[in-house]
C-alpha cells in the first residue's frame, strides 16, 4: 500500500537527515576517521535499501555494520597499535610534544605583567588584542599572524567613545568582555608573540606577562635547544652555557642529547615487529612469558579435560535409568552453573583465604595449612578447583543431551553381541559422543584459553615470580598478563606491547577454531557408517 | 516525486547547524568523595567565572587516571581533575599536566611539603588541599593507653593474645608498599636518592642495610606470630580490627569515618620507635590539576588558584569529606582543630612519595617483595636485592 511507501521514504529520509547532522558536526570537530566510517556506512544504507536489486543484502546489513564496528575496527586498531610504542612517556605525537617544549616559558625576576583588552567581530570571535606594558608603552596583538606591533594611544584606529579610559573600539571591532571574553580565552590563552628578547603570553584572566623560552625548536635540524634548566640545590632556574642541543631520536620516540640524557614527554613512533620480536628476544620477557604461555595452555587443557571427565561420570550416573530421584540430583548440579561465575569466584576467594573456613576446617581435621595463594602450586591447583566446580554442569548438561540422542538399539545389538559394559561405553558411547560434543570441548578450550576473571578475581594473578621484570604472576595466563601489562599503573603501562601479545592470542585462538572445523569433518564421517 | 520531498526536507534541516561549541565548558573530573561537594559549588563557580561547568564523577581514581591518559592527547578529556602526587610522576612524563603560577603570597599559605610534593623540575603542577599519612589505630577497648615504643607495642599485644583476647597483635595491609614502606625507612631505607638535581631515579636505597634489616623485622613479626602468617589483604587487616581481634592497626585517616560508623571505641597515635629509631611512613598528598590539553587553561587556573585556594572553600571541602587540610588558614581553625584523627595525622612524621616518573615502576614490584618476604618464601636480602634490579631495569638504569 501506498502508505508503507511513504513511511518508509519519510523513515530513510529522517536517517539520512540525522546523518547528515552528525557527519556535520564531526567535520566542524575534525574527526576524519569517524565521519568518513559514518559516511560509508550512510551511502552503504541507502543504496541498499533504495535499489531493488539490494534487497538480499538487508537482511545482513546491520549485522555487517556491527561486524565492522565492534569486530574488524578494534582488530585493526590492535594491529597498528602493535606496531607502535604506545605506553608512559609516548602517549603523545611528535608535534604536540614540540608544542609542548615551546610552550615551556619561565618567569624571570625581571618579568612584567602588561593589562589585555580584547576586540572581536560580530560573532564573538576574538581578533586583536590590545596590550599596555607597566612602563607604559601600548602593543596592539593580532592573533591570525601572532604579531605585536607598538601603537600610540593616540592612533585614530582607537576609539574611545564614552571617555571611561578604556578603548571601546579598534579598527570598528567591539570589546569583548565578561561571558564572550570568557568564553574566547580558548583561542589565544597559548599564543606566544615575541617581545623583544623574551615572549609574552597569557598569565591570568586579566594580565599578559613576559617570559623566558627554555626551549627552541629548530623544524630544519630537527632539534630542540635547551637555554634554562632548573637548579635543585638553589631552587633557581640558571641559564645552560653554552645552551644543550638535543636531536629527535625517532627509533625510541625521545629527545636526546649527547650524554645520553632524554626529555620528558616522548612521543609515539613506529617500532615495527619490536613488539613481537620481545616475547622472545627480550631477555626480562622471555622466562615470566614461556611460563605464563604453557599455563594457559595446562590450564585450558586441564579444565576442559576434567569438567568433561566429571560431567560425563555424572551425566551417565543420571542417565540410567534405575537411579531414583534423577530429577533432583539435576537440579541441585546446575546450581553453580546457574550462579553468576563472579560472584562463586568471590566466594570461593573467602572460601580458601587463609583466614576463612576451609582453612580452619583443614587445620582442625588434619593439622595441615595451605597455602592457596601464596604458593605457586597451590595457586594454581585453586584455580583448577574453581574452573572444574564452575564448568563441569555446562559438561554434564550437553553430554546428557548427547548421551540420550545415541539410539538405544545400539545398546541392544551390543548386549546380544556379549560386550561388556566397559566394551560398550568405548566403542559405541563414546565416539559417538564425541562427534556431537567434540566441537563444544574444542570451543570450551577456546574459552577457557583466555579465561580471565577466574584468574584475575581469584588470585589476581596469583604470587609473583621472584625476580620478574615483567608484570607476570605465577598463576596469570596470557590475557590476564596482557592486562597487567597494559593497565597495572605500578609497573608503568605498555600498551603496544599489551596490543602484541593480544594479536597473538588472536592468531593462536584462530588455529585452535581452524583446527576445530577440520576436527568436526573427520568426526562426522564415524557417524556416517 | 514523494522522495524529492523527503531529499529536499533533509537538506532544509542542514539549515542552522552550528559545529558543537567545546570551549566555554569548564570539565571537572573528581572521584566519589569529591565530585558531590565540587557539584555543589558548581553555581558558585558559574556565577564567578562565566562559564558553564560540567563535573564527573569516576568513582575511584585508577579508572580517572586510565581515562585521563587516552582522552587528554585527543582533546576530550577534563580541564581540571583531581590528582594524587605520587601519580603524576607518569603524568607528567606523558606531558599531560599543565603547569601552575601562584604568588608568592598564595604559596605561603600552603604547607610547604605539600607544595614541594606536587613540584617538579621547579614547576608546580596542583593546588593540593589534603594530605595523609598512615597511622596505628588502636582498640581503647583492648589498650587503655597508647604504647611509646613499638616494643610495648608487641608486648601489649602479646599479652592480650595469651589472655585470648586478641588473635594477633597488630595488623596492616602488608603486600602493599606503601602500607609497609615505614618497616624499611626505619633504619634509613629510602626510595630514591636525594641529589642536587633531584631525585636520582637510578639510585635507590630499598636494598640497604637498614632496609634488609626493616625486612628482617616484618618477618620476624610474622614468625612470632605476631601477624598472620599470611600476608592478608586490605580488607582483610581492617576487619580484623573491626571485629576486636586484634588491638592495633595501620591504616590511614580515611577509614576513621568507617571505624567511628561502626561504633569502635578508638584512638591513633604515630608509629612508635622501634629500637629508639623512628619509623618514617610515606606522607600523600592530593590535589587539584589543571591539563595541558584543556581548552580553557587560563579559566581552569583561575578557578583553582582564586576559589578553590580560599578558606572558605577548603573548609567546604573539610567539613564534607575530611581529610587533613595542608591550606594553613584552614588549620587553625576550632572545627579542624578539634578532630583527633586530624591532629594525630596532621602531625605524623612521614617522607613524602617520590613523584618522578621512575616512582611507576616501583609499586608493583616492591609489592611482590613484602608479599614475598612476608610469607618467607624469599629472604629479606634477596627479595629487595631482586626488586631494585627489577625496578632499574624496568626503568632503563644503567
Amino acid at each position: 500500500m501506498w502508505v508503507w511507501t511513504l513511511v518508509k521514504w519519510l523513515l530513510l529520509g529522517l536517517l539520512d537527515a540525522l546523518g547528515i547532522l552528525a557527519l556535520v558536526t564531526l567535520g566542524f570537530d575534525s574527526q576524519w576517521t569517524l565521519l568518513g566510517i559514518l559516511g560509508f556506512g550512510l551511502i552503504l544504507t541507502n543504496v541498499v535499501l533504495v535499489l531493488p536489486h539490494a534487497y538480499p543484502l538487508r537482511y545482513i546489513l546491520p549485522g555487517l555494520i556491527f561486524f565492522a564496528a565492534f569486530v574488524v575496527y578494534p582488530m585493526l586498531y590492535s594491529v597498528y597499535l602493535s606496531l607502535t610504542n604506545l605506553s608512559t612517556g609516548h602517549l603523545l605525537s611528535k608535534a604536540q610534544v614540540i608544542d609542548q617544549l615551546q610552550g615551556q616559558l619561565l618567569r624571570w625576576e625581571d618579568s612584567q605583567t602588561l593589562t589585555y583588552w580584547a576586540y572581536g567581530d560580530a560573532q564573538g570571535e576574538a581578533i586583536l588584542l590590545l596590550l599596555k606594558g607597566s612602563d607604559e608603552g601600548w602593543w596592539l596583538a593580532t592573533l591570525a599572524d601572532r604579531s605585536l606591533q607598538a601603537i600610540d594611544p593616540a592612533d585614530a584606529r582607537l576609539s574611545d567613545a564614552d571617555g571611561d579610559g578604556v578603548f571601546d573600539q579598534v579598527d570598528g571591532l567591539g570589546r569583548l568582555q565578561g561571558g564572550a571574553l570568557a568564553q574566547q580565552m580558548g583561542t589565544f590563552e597559548n599564543t606566544i608573540f615575541p617581545y623583544g628578547e623574551d615572549v609574552i603570553r597569557v598569565s591570568s584572566l586579566r594580565e599578559f606577562r613576559t617570559y623566558k623560552r627554555q626551549f627552541h625548536y629548530d623544524p630544519q635540524s630537527d632539534q630542540v635547544t635547551q637555554h634554562y634548566r632548573f637548579d635543585e640545590p638553589t631552587q633557581r632556574w640558571m641559564a645552560v652555557e653554552p645552551a644543550k642541543v638535543l636531536r629527535a631520536d625517532e627509533g625510541q620516540g625521545f629527545f636526546v642529547a649527547e650524554d645520553g640524557v632524554v626529555l620528558t614527554p616522548g612521543w609515539q613512533v613506529w617500532v615495527g615487529w619490536s613488539n613481537y620480536l620481545d616475547t622472545f628476544r627480550n631477555p626480562r620477557i622471555v622466562a615470566p612469558f614461556l611460563g605464563v604461555f604453557s599455563w594457559t595452555v595446562a590450564f585450558a587443557l586441564l579444565s576442559v579435560l576434567l569438567t568433561f571427565g566429571l560431567g560425563l561420570l555424572l551425566a551417565m550416573l543420571l542417565n540410567d535409568e534405575g537411579m531414583r530421584f534423577r530429577r533432583y540430583y539435576r537440579a541441585l548440579l546446575i546450581l553453580p552453573w546457574a550462579i553468576p561465575s563472579f560472584i562463586s569466584i568471590m566466594v570461593w576467594r573467602g572460601l580458601l583465604n587463609p583466614l576463612g573456613p576451609a582453612s580452619s576446617l583443614l587445620d582442625s581435621l588434619f593439622g595441615i595449612s595451605i597455602p592457596w595463594f601464596n604458593d605457586p602450586f597451590w595457586a594454581k591447583a585453586g584455580i583448577i578447583l574453581l574452573n572444574l566446580w564452575l564448568g563441569f554442569p555446562y559438561m554434564m548438561t550437553i553430554t546428557l543431551g548427547a548421551l540420550q540422542g545415541i539410539s538405544g538399539e545400539l545398546y541392544e545389538a551390543a548386549y546380544v553381541d556379549g560386550a561388556s559394559r566397559w566394551k560398550q561405553f568405548r566403542t559405541i558411547t563414546f565416539p559417538l559422543l564425541l562427534v556431537a560434543v567434540g566441537p563444544l570441548l574444542v570451543g570450551s578450550f577456546a574459552y577457557n584459553f583466555n579465561n580471565f576473571n577466574v584468574i584475575f578475581l581469584f588470585t589476581g594473578g596469583g604470587p609473583p615470580i621472584p625476580g620478574a621484570q615483567t608484570p607476570a604472576g605465577s598463576s596469570d595466563i596470557l590475557i590476564s598478563y596482557t592486562y597487567q601489562v597494559a593497565f597495572n599503573g605500578g609497573w608503568g603501562q605498555q600498551y603496544g606491547f599489551a596490543a602484541a601479545i593480544t594479536i597473538g592470542i588472536f592468531l593462536l585462538v584462530g588455529v585452535i577454531s581452524a583446527v576445530n572445523f577440520k576436527f568436526t569433518g573427520a568426526l562426522e564421517e564415524v557417524s556416517q557408517d | 516525486m514523494r522522495k524529492l520531498i523527503v531529499v529536499v526536507g533533509a537538506l532544509l534541516l542542514l539549515g542552522g547547524i552550528a559545529g558543537s561549541a567545546v570551549q566555554g565548558v569548564i570539565d571537572i573530573w573528581a572521584d566519589d568523595t569529591r565530585s558531590p561537594i565540587w557539584e555543589e559549588l558548581r553555581q558558585e563557580v558559574e556565577a564567578q567565572f562565566l562559564v558553564a561547568v560540567k563535573v564527573t564523577d569516576w568513582g575511584k581514581p585508577e579508572p580517572l587516571d586510565e581515562n585521563f591518559k587516552s582522552a587528554a592527547p585527543s582533546g576530550e578529556g577534563p580541564d581540571i581533575l583531581v590528582t594524587i602526587h605520587d601519580r603524576i610522576g607518569t603524568l607528567l612524563a606523558s606531558g599531560l599536566l599543565e603547569p601552575l603560577e601562584i604568588s608568592d603570597e598564595l604559596r605561603a599559605q600552603f604547607n610547604p611539603g605539600a607544595l614541594a610534593a606536587f613540584s617538579s623540575a621547579g614547576k608546580l603542577y596542583a593546588i593540593p588541599y589534603a594530605q595523609e599519612a598512615i597511622v596505628v589505630y588502636y582498640n581503647k577497648d583492648l589498650v587503655p593507653t597508647p604504647p611509646a615504643t613499638f616494643e610495648e607495642l608487641l608486648a601489649a599485644g602479646k599479652a592480650l593474645m595469651d589472655e585470648g583476647k586478641a588473635q594477633y597483635a597488630i595488623s596492616w595491609s602488608v603486600n602493599q608498599f606503601f602500607f609497609s614502606f615505614w618497616t624499611l625507612s626505619t633504619n634509613g631505607g629510602f626510595v630514591f636518592e636525594n641529589t642536587p638535581e633531584g631525585l636520582n631515579g637510578c639510585s635507590m636505597g630499598l636494598d640497604s642495610e637498614g632496609a634488609i634489616q626493616g625486612g628482617q623485622f616484618l618477618r620476624s613479626l610474622v614468625e612470632q606470630g605476631l601477624m598472620p602468617a599470611e600476608g592478608i589483604g586490605y580488607g582483610e587487616a581492617l576487619s580484623l580490627f573491626k571485629e576486636g581481634k586484634v588491638p592495633f592497626h595501620i591504616n590511614g585517616p580515611w577509614e576513621a569515618a568507617g571505624l567511628r560508623d561502626a561504633g569502635m571505641n578508638f584512638g591513633a597515635f604515630h608509629i612508635p620507635s622501634i629500637n629508639g629509631a623512628q619509623p618514617l611512613p610515606f606522607l600523600g598528598v592530593q590535589g587539584f590539576s589543571v591539563s595541558a590539553f584543556s581548552d580553557d587553561k587560563t579559566t581552569a587556573k583561575a578557578i583553582l588558584t582564586d576559589y578553590f585556594a580560599t578558606l572558605d572553600v577548603q573548609k567546604t571541602f573539610f567539613l564534607k569529606n575530611p581529610r587533613i587540610p595542608v591550606f594553613l588558614p584552614l588549620l587553625d581553625d576550632p572545627d579542624v582543630k578539634a578532630d583527633e584523627v586530624v591532629a594525630v595525622v596532621g602531625s605524623a612524621p612521614g617522607t613524602p612519595m617520590p613523584n618522578i616518573p621512575e616512582m611507576g615502576n616501583v609499586w608493583g614490584a616492591m609489592d611482590n617483595a613484602f608479599n614475598l618476604i612476608a610469607s618467607g618464601q624469599e629472604s629479606a636480602d634477596s627479595a629487595l636485592h631482586n626488586a631494585v634490579a627489577t625496578i632499574k631495569a624496568a626503568n632503563n638504569c644503567p
